[in-house]
Formats: structure tokens, sequence, C-alpha cells
């Protein structure tokens, strides 16, 4: 069976590129809230949800958004035949060392259930899935940096033995430094870009 | 009471992260959860931790919540009944 990658994106906090064309600039010297805020506007996206997520879910809603839209899955309201697959470094520490805060001092005990709820990377995945009602298969892989191999041998693996038709996939990383988004559309069909680790690495590098 | 009203419609703007919501929309006597601001479970728990953290009041029973949030006016009323800072 024949896979192919026909659509990526990068979100950095200087840009914001999809299939290697610029779409806008962004300000990296902004705090990360603000460029992610900067990013949703200048998408178009109406989503308010957006807005109380953590910066790691944040950065992943958009880049889905950036990888579905003008797309025919966009508008199909059941995708219970799409994955999504997701990485990164720094699993959801940012937002845990933020909660971490709310409960450090005795005296100032005030544990925050809004923070406490983005505690967990895959949050990240379900934030997509509920926005674009996506209902397949997930997981949310921790590694020390983008690694094509454990991608592609995951994502073969469900188009091999589920009922996956697409798969969202890639690297979201969200750091106290930066941020980095790297998202592809996997789909069956063999027109386009062959969805294997060489391609994954060079497309990855093009960022 | 004006004040804490005020006061409070800030504050939930600002703890909930309502972006675009500013004080004047929030109709003093609309239910906060509904349809209104479109409110979650976890809104109304970080409400219940706002109730405690700014005002010094313990919520012992959550499900007092439904009622207490019925409104900005009640929400208001009850902090103002009760509060101890």
């Amino acid at each position: 069976m024949g896979l192919a990658v026909n659509k990526y994106c990068f979100i950095t906090p200087e840009k914001v590129c999809i299939n290697g064309q610029k779409l806008f600039d962004l300000d990296a010297r902004e705090p990360h809230e603000k460029s992610l805020v900067q990013a949703y506007r200048n998408l178009e996206i109406e989503y308010p949800k957006f807005f109380k997520m953590d910066n790691l879910s944040k950065l992943a809603l958009l880049a889905s958004e950036c990888i579905l839209k003008n797309t025919d899955l966009y508008e199909i309201k059941d995708k219970g035949n799409v994955a999504v697959v997701l990485s990164n470094a720094s699993s959801s520490l940012v937002t845990d060392s933020n909660y971490h805060q709310t409960i450090d001092e005795p005296a100032n005990y005030f544990p925050s259930p809004s923070l406490f709820v983005y505690t967990l990377p895959n949050i990240a995945i379900g934030e997509i899935c509920i926005k674009h009602k996506i209902f397949g298969e997930n997981i949310f892989f921790v590694s020390r940096q983008f690694d094509s191999s454990v991608l592609y041998l995951y994502v073969n693996e469900l188009f091999g033995k589920t009922y996956t038709d697409y798969c969202i996939a890639g690297w979201v990383e969200c750091n106290v430094k930066t941020y980095e988004a790297f998202l592809f559309l996997v789909e069956k069909g063999t027109n386009g870009r062959a969805f294997d680790t060489m391609t994954l690495d060079n497309l990855y590098k093009t960022k | 009471m004006d004040e804490l009203i005020l006061e409070l419609k800030q504050e939930i703007i600002k703890v909930l992260n309502l972006e675009g919501v500013k004080p004047e929309d929030i109709d003093n006597d609309a239910p906060l959860f509904g349809d209104g601001l479109g409110l979650d479970s976890i809104d109304a728990l970080e409400l219940i931790v706002l109730l405690e953290k700014n005002y010094g009041i313990k919520l012992e029973d959550p499900g007092k919540g439904r009622e207490i949030f019925g409104s900005i006016n009640i929400f208001a009323k009850y902090i103002s009944d009760n509060r101890k800072k």
C-alpha cells in the first residue's frame, strides 16, 4: 500500500509556512502567548476555546488548522478514519511547571483546574480531535528530538492494521525558550512525496 | 455592590480567559453557565478557586456552585454576605 505526504506545515516564533510557502511572519520578540494569538488571528480561526488552552495545545491546534484547511477532510463531520500521531521533547513541562507554582507554597495553595487539565501532552491531541471531530487512533510520543523512524513505523502500522485512511502526524514542541510545530498529513496513494523517513527528514530540514 | 459586581466581572474575564468579552457584555441577571458565556465545568472549578483565593470563601459543597453562579447579581450577593477578606 502506498502512502504519501501531500501537505505539511511549520509554525515557529518567526513564521507560519504551508508546503514550503511562507503564509505570514510572526514577531519572535513577542512572548509565545502573543505570537500564537497573532497566528490564530492571521489564520482567521473562530474558536473561543483556543484562548483557554496552554501554549502546546494552541500550537498543535494552529498546526492542525494549517494542515486541514482547504482539504476535503475539513468539511467532513465524522472523521473516524483520521488518526493523530504527535511527538515532542518537552512533553507538557511548561504547563506542569506553571501548575506547580499554584501548589508550591502552603500559604498560597490554590491549585488551578484550568492549568491542571493541560498537564499531559496528549491533551493537545484531544483539542485537535474536539475541534475537527476526529475519532481515529491517537498517540503522543516523547523523544529527545524529531524522530522520523518512530513516526514512520507507527503511522505505517496504523494504516496497515486499523481503519486509518488519513493521519495527521509530526512534531509539536513547546518549551520556555521556543516553540516549533512540524505537522504533515499522510494519506493513501502514490501521488506526491512518498511517506518514508527520508521524506520526513528532508522536509524537517526545510524549517 | 456595583463596585463588587464590576470587580467580579473583570476577575471572571481574566481568570477564565474570555477573549473579547468586556464587563459590560455580561448581563447581571443572565445565567453564567449555559448559553450566555459558554462556560464549562472546568470554568466552574476555576470560579470556586477564585472564591477562596480572592474572598476567603471555601465552598464545602461544590454542588452549591449551581445556585451561586446563577447570575452575576447572585454571585456578588453571595460574596458580599460570606466574604472573609
